[in-house]
């Protein structure tokens, strides 16, 4: 942990769903400010949940809003909208006021970034490159959504670029100037093969998106190069957060798997929630103790046991390096309970 | 099954799905995560595209199914029954459903709608359980067909859409079921997914669940402050005491939140206990819907979608 809090630029945090992946981010990233670094944590899940971790109870925006504290460095926090990053960018990356406001009254750009999955994903990849490229931090720490869409979030930027690539777009969705209406044959093919699945004006939206974008593709396409170095970057750590339960377990395992596919290198396991260790024991209960005190403390010991057994097989397993939190007792939406977080994360020598 | 990810959603569906399979009916849980747990209670690794028995209730005749559905084996499917077979197979391989559904994302979510449309429309089972993506990412699920009905005029999307949005609005056909752990954020998001549910996609919500409740232990509390009362020096006394506070703050504060939730919405509510295990065997599972049968006949009737004629 000590590592990648001095060395990362960047720190995922990659985990099932409900093991505490955003409460986690927020400790790391308040943890690595101990440490002198400029740090932002930007959480992408769509459940809205690092402002309550954080205890900003009027909410967190797209810009980054520093949180005051006793550290060195600085803690910044924000949450990805995902409308407001897509439409800075088109603003950005538009040739005119014309085209951009095209685009953003386009139909299918309006339900793209209100109601649609996998949007979210893309401008993940991207608001994770304008903070990273942002000179007030140095140290980016995004919270994922839950296993499988923190895969499609690795993958978008990848996704994007095989996208603007791909023969069917480049012919059909967005044909360069003077090439339209003479779509060659196959072209023509693909267009009513596509026509006949989705209906013709769906596509007809579909293409009129595209063609409003003309000119501004190889834009997205630089960004999306420039997301996915990143995300390989040795200056990006991965995080796999997990909780000592059967079911996370068999998904930190699958994201490890996945992860290993896609080269991506986990660097540690973090496993949130323990009963806490005191509670391991050895105890000497009496095995006919029928007190109220010993029979509760012996199945909270034999839970406490098998949390750690887990835990330590999964390490084994995986051949990576735990790190154990126990359950809060006080409630974690509050930045003093995540500050107990990083210290066991992060044992600081004081000052 | 719908909630924040990690309350137990897929143990919930397994445990409705048993209920359900002894209480006499063909049960059929449908997962769409393409790695969930549903299986595993009943000795089942990966489920596949078709389904596979999990138990058979010999007393009844009911049983419980499981299968998979993902978009891409949906979508081949769809080609396939409208006469389109021969080119499916290469949509996916040379990438045009990957481009299509980049440039319409909505569209694996409503393939995957429209196929458990299709399974609830011909028969297939008496009950269909889906195991729902996590909340955040559920609102994005269940709203795919009112964004793309909206986007279209005409076509298979459209109707497609339409269908979904049908099968959605219809309370006799489908419903959903939100759980919750007893913790601030997962009951937050509970009662946040309910308005926007309501609202946004017109569902009709059907119990609430709350998992993984801590059961009281007689004399807990008593004894605690009687070993309070002295100083308390030994090991032993001091794991005691640790222990019991852990488990009496659990359950003072899941009554705050079991109270939150009937105060916030006007549904019936279920408790499921806590179990003292990091794994669910079918003997957990065969618990908790012993305590699932428990909870309902608690409840006022709560109408069945097939009223027996």
């Amino acid at each position: 942990m000590r590592q990648l809090l001095t060395r990362s630029q960047v720190i995922v945090c990659l985990g099932p769903g409900g093991v505490g992946k955003t409460t986690t981010a927020a400790a790391i990233a308040l943890a690595g400010a101990r440490r002198g670094r400029r740090a932002v944590v930007l959480t992408i899940d769509p459940a809205h949940r690092l402002a309550d971790a954080v205890g900003l109870s009027d909410g967190l925006t797209n810009e980054p809003r520093q949180l005051d504290g006793a550290w060195s460095g600085e803690l910044w926090a924000a949450m990805l909208d995902p409308r407001v990053t897509f439409e800075a960018i088109i603003n950005a990356q538009s040739k005119d006021s014309g085209q951009a406001e095209r685009i953003l009254s386009n139909r299918l750009f309006q339900h793209l970034t209100s109601s649609l999955s996998g949007t979210n994903e893309f401008m993940a990849s991207e608001r994770l490159l304008d903070l990273h490229l942002d000179p007030r931090f140095d140290l980016v720490v995004i919270d994922t959504p839950p296993s499988r869409h923190a895969v499609d979030f690795l993958d978008s930027p990848d996704r994007l670029v095989r996208f603007v690539d791909h023969r069917l777009y480049r012919t059909v969705l967005a044909p360069q100037r003077g090439l339209r209406g003479v779509m060659n044959a196959a072209g023509q093919m693909a267009v009513r093969t596509m026509g006949r699945v989705v209906g013709s004006d769906l596509l007809t939206d579909v293409i009129e998106f595209f063609n409003a974008f003309q000119g501004m593709d190889e834009g997205f396409r630089q960004r999306a190069s420039r997301s996915a170095e990143i995300l390989r970057s040795a200056a990006t750590g991965y995080v796999l957060v997990t909780s000592p339960r059967s079911d996370p377990i068999d998904a930190a395992r699958w994201l490890a798997t996945a992860m290993a596919d896609r080269q991506l290198p986990v660097a540690l396991v973090i496993a949130n929630r323990l009963t806490p260790q005191e509670l391991v024991g050895p105890h000497r209960i009496r095995a006919d103790s029928t007190a109220a005190l010993d029979v509760n403390l012996a199945q909270l010991a034999t839970l406490a046991r098998a949390e750690r057994d887990l835990i330590e097989a999964l390490g084994r397993e995986l051949a990576l390096p735990t790190s154990l939190v126990d359950e809060q007792t006080i409630p974690v939406s509050s930045l003093a309970a995540i500050a107990i977080i990083a210290d066991q994360l992060d044992d600081l020598p004081e000052g | 099954m719908a909630g924040k990810g990690g309350v137990g959603k897929t143990t919930l569906g397994a445990t409705i799905g048993l209920a359900a399979a002894r209480s006499g009916r063909d049960t059929l849980a449908v997962e769409l995560e393409g790695h969930s747990s549903l299986g595993r209670p009943f000795g089942v690794g990966t489920l596949a595209y078709h389904d596979i028995e999990l138990h058979r209730e010999a007393s009844t005749g009911g049983r419980l199914r499981a299968r998979r559905i993902t978009p891409d084996e949906a979508l081949v499917e769809y080609l396939g029954s409208h006469g389109l077979e021969r080119i499916s197979g290469r949509l996916l391989r040379n990438g045009t459903v990957d481009v299509v559904s980049t440039a319409a994302p909505g569209i694996r979510d409503l393939l995957a709608l429209g196929k458990i449309r299709q399974l609830e429309e011909s028969g297939e089972a008496d009950l269909i359980i889906v195991d729902a993506p996590a909340a955040g990412h559920a609102l994005t699920f269940l709203r795919a067909p009112a964004g793309l009905a909206g986007s279209s005029t005409s076509g298979p999307i459209r109707e497609q859409a339409l269908g979904a949005l049908a099968l959605l609005n219809d309370d006799k056909r489908c419903q959903v079921m939100l759980v919750a752990l007893p913790e601030d954020t997962p009951v937050n998001e509970l009662i946040e997914t309910a308005y926007s549910l309501e609202e946004e996609v017109g569902v009709k919500l059907g119990p609430m669940v709350l998992n993984g409740c801590w059961p009281e232990l007689a004399g807990l509390e008593v004894e605690l402050s009687r070993l309070e009362a002295g100083p308390i020096r030994t090991k032993i006394g001091k794991a005691r005491a640790e222990a019991a506070r852990h488990r009496l703050q659990r359950i003072s504060a899941q009554r705050i939140q079991s109270r939150r939730l009937s105060a916030e919405l006007a549904l019936p509510l279920l408790h499921l206990p806590f179990l003292f295990t990091t794994d669910i065997t079918l003997r957990e599972l065969t618990m908790l819907a012993d305590a699932l049968d428990d909870e309902l006949t608690r409840l006022p009737y709560l109408g069945s979608p097939t009223e027996p004629s």
